[in-house]
């Protein structure tokens, strides 16, 4: 018992130090700033553990972000794809960190 | 400032330069990329004389050191640059009062300094003069940035330091990663916003270190001020209404620069932050404040995400409960 803080710090510092390097093509941005998605601006706001749809309709919980796309804000997590300036996305992965949240999108052309 | 007390003033930045340059290849192609840059200014276009290629060698950096004297390198940041050498710091629309600085020629990028862009904002409404007397073109191209410092945490008062930066600026997924720039009159660029976020983020350290903080300590930045910082305690009313109403709008009457930043939502406050303010209201996000309608009770945001994305007429108590925050300078 006297030893189990211990052991959870070192898991979740094992668990940062080895995460997986992003995939090719990703692109990285941080909550309430701009994207540049296909030369489309999106804000990009309003991080949350909440429900979202994966790209196949299927209705998940997890952590979420917000993604203002010209056609209406759009609640997105890992799984995620959606269609800005004719091409297609896919959320990768949205980071709960503090203070601000972290998104990683792929093209998913 | 001529281009001779340039190099004076740059030379410190020349080992910076050297090192960089003898890192990699890539750096190396940017830093004779940025040369090649500098050189048309500096010789007013005649790259022709020159050649296509040039070689990085001691005398010319010694010759290009006062560019970005404390610079971060352009495109550091992002996966390629901008040359906005064309542009120029001002362009006066109609509309705009005689320095050109107009609020609306602040457009945030893909960063989240959001903080910063509202500060430009808010000072740029209340004050364009202000913003103005901040920049001045040098002989060489580049541009003289003067923002007010504080030295250390205890220092009672920001003191000014200039920053010299060139007109370029990294990009992103095509766009610029940072500010947008402003008017235009033909393909003459207004670039005073991207002059400003760049000096601060030589300040910084990196375009990315801009990321996260709070407009009242960007204000003071840009006018050397003073904030008065209001918490609003999210959430739980400690503030009256009235109180708010009286404050922002004084303020504005007074031409004080005003931000204003909502807190972090939780599960409920969100829900009904999307549903009443669709794309246009975020957590952690910072606004100018551009209108206060006492009668109607109601405060109009200028959003730096520009667009369509201002929240004009928001409840009072709406502004309560979203936001945690307002700063107050001038």
């Amino acid at each position: 018992m006297t030893f189990l803080p211990l052991v959870l710090s070192l898991g979740c510092a094992t668990a940062l130090v080895t995460r997986p390097p992003p995939p090719e093509g990703a692109m990285t941005f941080t909550e309430t700033a701009v994207a540049a998605l296909a030369g489309v601006r999106v804000p990009i706001a309003n991080a949350a553990h909440a429900d979202y749809r994966d790209v196949a309709g299927t209705l998940r919980t997890g952590a979420t972000i917000e993604f203002m796309l010209p056609d209406g804000p759009l609640t997105a997590g890992a799984g995620t794809e959606f269609t800005v300036g004719g091409h297609r996305f896919r959320v990768h992965e949205v980071r709960l960190e503090q203070p601000l949240a972290r998104v990683v999108v792929l093209p998913a052309d | 400032m001529s281009s001779q007390s340039h190099l004076r003033a740059g030379s410190g930045a020349q080992s910076t330069t050297e090192a960089a340059v003898r890192e990699s290849p890539a750096r190396q192609r940017r830093g004779n990329q940025d040369a090649q840059a500098r050189i048309r200014r500096l010789t007013g276009g005649t790259e022709h004389v020159l050649g296509e290629t040039i070689e990085v060698t001691p005398d010319l950096l010694a010759l290009l050191a006062g560019g970005d004297a404390q610079s971060v390198e352009s495109g550091v940041d992002g996966t390629g640059e901008t040359d906005m050498s064309t542009g120029t710091a001002f362009v006066h629309d109609p509309g705009e009062d005689k320095t050109g600085v107009n609020a609306d020629d602040v457009t945030q990028g893909q960063l989240a300094n959001c903080y910063f862009m509202a500060a430009m904002k808010a000072v740029a409404r209340a004050n364009p003069q202000a913003i103005h007397d901040l920049i001045s073109e040098n002989d060489d191209g580049t541009y003289d940035v003067t923002l007010y410092v504080k030295e250390h945490v205890w220092s009672l008062n920001a003191s000014p330091k200039v920053y010299t930066v060139s007109p370029t600026f990294p990009t992103q997924g095509g766009r610029t990663l940072g500010a947008e720039a402003g008017d235009s009159v033909g393909d003459t660029r207004e670039i005073w916003p991207m002059l400003l976020e760049k000096a601060f983020a030589i300040h910084c350290g990196s375009y990315k270190e801009t990321e996260y903080g709070f407009g009242g300590a960007a204000m003071q930045l840009l006018t050397g001020q003073d904030t008065d910082n209001v918490g609003l305690l999210l959430g739980l009313g400690l503030r009256a209404e009235a109180t708010i109403l009286a404050d922002l709008a004084g303020a504005l009457t007074d031409k004080k620069a005003v931000t204003a930043a909502t807190g972090e939502f939780d599960a409920d406050t969100l829900k009904a932050a999307k549903a009443a303010y669709p794309g246009r209201l975020g957590q952690k996000h910072v606004y100018a404040v551009k209108e206060v309608d006492v009668e109607g009770k109601t405060i109009s945001l200028d959003n730096p995400w520009g667009g369509d994305t201002d929240i004009d007429h928001m409840p009072v108590a709406d502004f309560k409960k979203f936001f945690r925050q307002y700063d107050i300078v001038g």
